[in-house]
């Protein structure tokens, strides 16, 4: 028995309990226009986006320093005593300016366990890697540290931040490399100097605020260090800082227009606890 | 009809096939329902009127839909599509990976598609991006669509790129004849609240767990009635142990389709909390019932069921109170519309005859379509995208090269027509 509904509306309603004389398959002028584009969007311009990113190529500066630090270790030159020691100042003349020890007692109670147990544990730390070849080594490292700079806080949530990642990564690189190295006391100058330079200077970094100083300061660091290494790592790392700097925040910058996020009346909608 | 989700599934694209189904038979057409075998369920079974249906013995993946492979149920379609003489092809369900496999098998074969989209969906996420650029494959190079609500519509048409004027809009109708209202079952001392969902976030459940301890405190009378099972059974019943409401909120656990209009017919408002709906079945049977209707404004629903005979909030709490309020308040007060009247309207609105001879006008201007080749049918899906066009119309040469391959290893003309039921 199908009754049909004989009153049809001469204008056509967004409704589908009445009908209208307009077929099924009509679109009204209306149609789409609840669409919002783009609702949640703040555009980040070209100034903003270089100097946010001066943050990645912090992290590039000191990993490349740690690497050069290594470099001149293992050929057993003088200079690598100036770099270590300049770097490991700097590290600790910035945390006492910005963190103004009241109680020095239980960070030195601190500073001296980290030495004795680590100088203890470095010769086994060492012979780890015995088995695995010099090549292997040194691809692995490269990889590790490729994940600890990939894998970094750099102030946004994403699925591949994790800081726990990106500091064992660095963590495991570095002893990796240490254990290339001849004489004990070489391979714990080097793993103090991971430590300070993976662990202990992101928290610096942040307390400093993300200053563009420390960001100047360090890449020219890593800057003379790969001229002293030889010029084709000079250059590269001149490249890459320019593009990580420069040419990929731009293409950013220019991609944001054509950002398309769509909301409708077809969107889930969010509860929000009372 | 070609779905994953048919018999013995129960579902509203389930009911909505086979009642679809009915009412062509009726009208006069033949119709066959495709589905993938559900444990052993595996072959031809025949329903009511000679309604003839293929359980494909096809492996399925999470979600009770098949592994989309394309070639393993190339040969079959064909065969079938063969034998029963078939000329349009109904996809259900965008979910239905079934669907889109036989719609493409279809229109290689160089048969007339269309597709019937019942649900809303996203695109901020990567499940939502994949599909649908799945969804606009096959959209490509359908004949026709049909969405069930104007928000729908609009939603298919933003996500599958498809013309506007490719899209009918017609929804969904429910058994008047099933859903009757009966005032006598309803108990007189009480404020009886009815929500049959399943329980899942989708739904509103959170929603529901927060509004019913306020509602109970503020109106000793209400009594609740939950119907439906899930993973969040448990807020229910957590908020039930913390307000000592076992007396004042009954969770009836997973119901039969026959059972649905029992309970129903117990309460007097019904509430839904959905969080996203394309077009709620549910509240139409509950209207059909005599019930005054509570719902989330969200999705489809606003297109239902006019002002009087809804009272629609905002998906927060305080909304949803106030909306009950006024609701209990009208019942209280007799001015609700009475459950005839709404049976009435139901009835004369969303009636399963007039949506089968909509969607018969659809295929009457389906088949009035020129056929096209299979050269002009690869160049519409080249447009699909740089990287998606020219791989699928590379899987897409392949499949037509396997039907010629099928054609000279089972010639059409050996291929037996199987006899009718009716005829």
């Amino acid at each position: 028995m199908a009754e049909q509904n004989s009153i049809l509306n001469q204008t056509w309603t967004k409704v589908l309990y009445q009908r209208s004389t307009y077929p099924d398959n009509y679109t009204d002028p209306k149609f789409l226009e609840e669409i919002k584009r783009n609702v949640h969007f703040k555009p980040v311009d070209s100034r903003t986006a270089v100097l946010k990113s001066t943050r990645i190529s912090t992290q590039i500066s000191v990993t490349v320093i740690f690497w050069a630090v290594f470099l001149q270790l293992k050929e057993g030159n003088g200079s690598w005593e100036l770099t270590y020691g300049m770097f490991s100042c700097l590290i600790v003349a910035a945390y006492v300016v910005s963190f103004r020890f009241n109680n020095i007692l239980p960070v030195l109670k601190n500073v001296l366990l980290f030495i004795a147990v680590g100088y203890g544990c470095t010769p086994v730390l060492k012979t780890l890697t015995d088995t695995i070849s010099t090549d292997s080594i040194y691809a692995m490292s490269v990889v590790l540290m490729l994940v600890h700079i990939g894998f970094h806080q750099y102030g946004m949530g994403g699925a591949c931040v994790s800081p726990y990642v990106s500091l064992n990564a660095a963590i495991c690189g570095a002893i990796c490399l240490a254990s290339r190295l001849q004489e004990t006391r070489h391979a714990f100058a080097l793993l103090a100097l991971a430590v300070q330079a993976f662990a202990l200077f992101p928290e610096l970094y942040e307390a400093l605020n993300h200053t563009p100083i420390a960001f100047t300061i360090l890449t020219a660091g890593a800057f003379v260090c790969m001229v002293s290494i030889s010029t084709v790592s000079a250059s590269l790392f001149l490249i890459s800082i320019f593009c990580v700097n420069i040419i990929f925040p731009l293409c950013f910058v220019w991609a944001q227009q054509y950002k398309n996020n769509i909301y409708g009346p077809w969107d889930e909608a969010m509860v929000f606890n009372r | 009809m070609v779905s994953d989700f048919f018999y013995p599934n129960l579902g509203g694209v389930e009911s909505h096939i086979f009642t679809l189904s009915q009412c062509l038979i009726k009208l006069g057409h033949k119709v066959l329902v495709i589905t993938h075998s559900y444990g052993n369920r595996v072959g031809v079974r025949y329903m009511t009127n000679g309604l003839k249906v293929y359980y494909l013995p096809l492996k399925t993946m999470h979600d009770q839909v098949v592994l989309p492979t394309l070639f393993a149920s190339l040969s079959i379609f064909r065969n079938i599509f063969i034998r029963e003489c078939v000329e349009i092809v109904h996809g259900h369900s965008a979910f239905s990976t079934l669907a889109h496999e036989g719609i493409l098998i279809a229109r290689l074969l160089g048969l007339k598609a269309v597709f019937t989209d019942h649900s809303l969906n996203g695109f901020a996420d990567v499940s939502a991006i994949l599909t649908n650029k799945l969804l606009e494959i096959t959209l490509s190079g359908i004949n026709h669509c049909i969405c069930v609500s104007h928000t729908g519509k609009e939603n298919t048409v933003l996500r599958a790129k498809v013309p506007a004027n490719y899209v009918s809009v017609i929804p969904n109708a429910t058994d008047t004849t099933l859903f009757k209202p009966d005032v006598s079952k309803r108990d007189k001392n009480k404020i009886t609240i009815v929500a049959l969902s399943r329980l899942v976030y989708r739904k509103g459940i959170d929603l529901l767990a927060s509004v019913i301890p306020i509602i109970c405190k503020k109106y000793p009378k209400v009594h609740f009635l939950i119907g439906g099972d899930g993973p969040k059974r448990i807020v229910l019943e957590q908020v039930r142990e913390k307000e000592a409401l076992h007396e004042r909120v009954s969770l009836l656990g997973a119901l039969d389709q026959s059972e649905v209009h029992e309970t129903l017919l117990q309460g007097h408002i019904f509430l839904n909390t959905s969080l996203t709906e394309a077009y709620c079945i549910a509240i139409v049977e509950a209207a059909a019932c005599g019930l005054q209707v509570v719902s989330t404004k969200v999705g489809g629903i606003p297109e239902v069921l006019p002002p009087n005979m809804i009272r629609m909030a905002q998906p927060n709490v305080n909304a949803i109170v106030s909306a009950l309020d006024d609701a209990i308040d009208s019942h209280l007060k007799g001015t609700c519309m009475s459950p005839s009247a709404c049976h009435q309207f139901i009835h004369r609105t969303y009636n399963w005859l007039d949506i089968a001879t909509r969607t018969q006008l659809v295929y009457d201007n389906v088949k009035k379509q020129p056929n096209s080749s299979v050269g002009k049918l690869l160049r519409r899906y080249r447009t699909c995208g740089p990287i998606a066009g020219p791989f699928f119309v590379l899987i897409f040469t392949i499949c037509h090269i396997l039907l010629q391959f099928f054609e000279w290893l089972y010639p059409r003309h050996l291929i037996d027509i199987a006899p009718d039921y009716n005829g």
